[in-house]
């Protein structure tokens, strides 16, 4: 059996808002193993970013408050450590592969002096601004090679052109692909992709996450994906959360989550995506309800085609059915 | 319902709700220092023919770029093509300007894919939904009340939301919304620009739903321009897959999915994501394609996608331009690999 990388208990985060206490996050917990990749999937709004946030420590606050429940990487439980602690892990052993690859990079900094600024942050922690500065020439040009090395991992072309081009002077394919290389340069332990090339074509997208799976299990390192995209999920990862208004609904390996899903909701998602071999997509009725005022008990309850009176009232607990956790009541 | 203008002859001589005939658009590129040159040409749409039977969904298919917007513009004389006929009804509408132009609009109407983008924020759905009515005259005040109530029926809303802002609705109903305002003059026919694209799943089969519904109780036509092969499927008659500006295959969907010829049309199928196992017999290998899209306004020879074709013949497909050939019943590819 592998090893932990991360656990999450009991995870809560509300957001202070004019409207009141949002509760964006409630009570959910999920664990990665060393070398699994996991798929966060959820309907837009349903707090999968969020609870990457937290892991990464970069919630702003306010308007969050602080999160409660535990976050565990690799025995270390990150809610207790201190800012600086915190910020020695990202980038470094937990790495963050951004949407949208048009606007994560600085468009005023060349590709290899930005990639070189990371590294060196990641090296040189606690280096002074001043130092920064003076150092800086000297280190980009020792790193050089690492960015190379990185760049070149990655399976871009023409990589000296890549060094010494501006953001816009690449397509979204190749931004998307250094925007990989920086996440994996310094042999993080968890990856957290959060919708990785959806701005993407197609047939981009598709050559890019072929890419990331390869090097993330070259590497064996943890990944979350999240995405809206169940199909993505399903080809990218090995066990999958369903997450719901803030709650996971159920978790199984890829492979049987859909074929044999467990909750409601599960199944209503499934049954509305289009296909290729056809037939109608059915939907769900209604909406995700607000975060305000959730309503009692199993937050789908409003939109479940099988409520019961038990649903209103109490919130259910995960159990293990056929391989999955299910929060359902109609299991038990 | 609202007065339908007749145009000429009757409606039902026309087997055609829209027809296309070698329709271009191409956009200077300008230069010099005066930025008064024209430097060359980008090829937006690049002769493309289309025909689309009444009361049918017509897609196209295409990554971003391919100028499937652009399209879907020009038909509805959003934009002016820069050659080509457009025949809506058996009329070609290429060249209408002024009044009668407008008063054509009555007949069609775009679906935009930015829900948030297609409704004022200062105005009440009651108000959006009657716009299109007070534009053109169309009953008195409370007249136009009751036609509204009947639009938001049409698109399974209460009239609850007469009197609510945009703000106050979820994606889902914003986009119920501009549905129902573009039905409001009863069209003949919509372009959906990747109507649901900004929507959760779940949500998005209860729209689509929607407008199965309303082509069946109205007798709608719509062109579906969209990048999701699984919307395609599930929605749509016939097919045209575009790559820069050019139709690279065109077939009813079902054929397309079962029987893709066209390299490009393999790849991008390829590529498409799939949840279940019985989908996945009909995706082939992952195909790699090398680059990415080039630009279409610097490719002049050959066919647009050589650079990138993994079943590239050799010098042919570099400097001879293939036609659009009917391979088989109804199913149509450019492509020199089927001569």
């Amino acid at each position: 059996m592998n090893s932990l990388c991360l656990s999450i208990t009991n995870l809560s985060i509300r957001f202070h808002t004019y409207d009141g206490i949002a509760a964006v996050v409630d009570d959910i917990s999920l664990h990665v193993q060393q070398g699994e990749s996991v798929g966060l999937v959820g309907e837009t709004g349903c707090g999968k970013s969020v609870t990457l946030k937290a892991v990464l420590g970069i919630l702003s606050a306010p308007p969050a408050l602080p999160p409660s429940g535990k976050i565990v990487f690799q025995g270390r439980e990150l809610t207790q450590l201190s800012r600086r602690a915190r910020r020695e892990l990202m980038g470094k052993e937990i790495a963050m592969i951004p949407q949208n690859a048009m606007t994560s990079l600085n468009p005023t900094l060349k590709i290899k002096d930005q990639f070189a600024d990371l590294l060196i942050s990641h090296r040189y922690s606690d280096m002074s601004l001043v130092s920064y500065y003076l150092t800086r020439r000297q280190r980009v040009k020792e790193l050089t090679p690492k960015v190379e090395a990185a760049l070149n991992d990655v399976a871009l072309p023409s990589i000296d052109r890549v060094m010494n081009s501006y953001p816009f002077e690449l397509s979204g394919g190749m931004k998307q692909r250094v925007l990989i290389g920086m996440a994996l340069a310094d042999n993080p332990s968890l990856v957290l992709a959060d919708e990785p090339g959806t701005a993407l074509d197609v047939t981009t997208n598709g050559v890019i996450l072929d890419l990331m799976r390869k090097k993330v299990e070259e590497r064996g390192i943890s990944i979350i994906y999240v995405t809206h995209n169940l199909a993505v999920a399903r080809e990218n990862t090995q066990r999958i959360y369903v997450m719901y208004a803030g709650q996971i609904a159920e978790t199984g390996p890829s492979e049987t989550i859909f074929a044999h899903p467990k909750h409601p909701y599960t199944a209503g998602l499934i049954r509305s995506l289009p296909r290729l071999t056809g037939g109608e997509p059915v939907g769900i009725e209604g909406s995700v309800s607000n975060y305000y005022t959730p309503p009692p008990g199993c937050r789908f309850w409003p939109r479940c085609q099988n409520v019961m009176d038990k649903c209103k009232e109490e919130k259910p607990s995960p159990r293990h059915v056929d391989g999955h956790d299910v929060s359902c009541h109609l299991y038990g | 319902m609202s007065v339908v203008i007749c145009m000429g002859d009757a409606d039902d001589m026309n087997e055609y709700i829209v027809e296309t005939h070698n329709l271009k658009k191409y956009y200077p590129i300008k230069g010099g220092i005066l930025g008064n040159k024209t430097l060359g040409y980008v090829r937006a749409v690049d002769g493309v023919d289309i025909p689309i039977r009444k009361n049918e969904i017509y897609a196209l298919v295409g990554e971003s770029g391919c100028g499937k917007t652009t399209f879907g513009k020009l038909i509805l004389r959003i934009i002016d093509p820069t050659d080509g006929t457009i025949l809506f009804d058996g009329h070609d509408i290429s060249k209408e300007t002024g009044e009668s132009l407008r008063q054509l609009r009555r007949r069609f109407q775009m679906i935009f894919q930015d829900t948030v983008g297609s409704l004022n924020p200062k105005k009440r759905v009651k108000d959006l939904i009657a716009a299109p009515l007070r534009n053109f005259n169309v009953g008195k005040a409370d007249g136009q009340g009751s036609r509204v109530r009947e639009l938001l029926d049409l698109v399974r809303l209460s009239s609850d939301y007469l009197y609510r802002y945009p703000s106050g609705l979820s994606g889902g109903e914003k986009q119920r919304v501009v549905i129902a305002r573009a039905l409001a003059l009863g069209p003949e026919f919509l372009v959906l620009d990747e109507p649901t694209s900004a929507l959760d799943v779940s949500i998005q089969a209860k729209i689509l739903g929607i407008l199965k519904k309303l082509r069946e109780e109205l007798a709608l036509s719509y062109l579906l321009i969209t990048h999701d092969l699984g919307l395609m499927r599930t929605f749509s008659d016939k097919v045209a897959v575009l790559y820069l500006g050019r139709i690279v295959e065109r077939a009813p969907t079902d054929t397309v999915i079962r029987n893709p010829l066209h390299p490009y049309s393999i790849a991008l199928l390829s590529a498409t994501p799939v949840v279940f196992e019985e989908e996945r017999r009909l995706v082939p290998k992952r195909v790699l394609l090398t680059s990415e899209i080039s630009d279409s306004a610097h490719k002049l020879s050959g066919c647009r996608f050589h650079d990138r074709c993994p079943k590239k013949l050799g010098i042919i497909c570099a400097e001879e331009e293939p036609d659009l050939l009917e391979v088989e019943t109804n199913h149509f590819v450019r492509c020199h690999l089927f001569r």
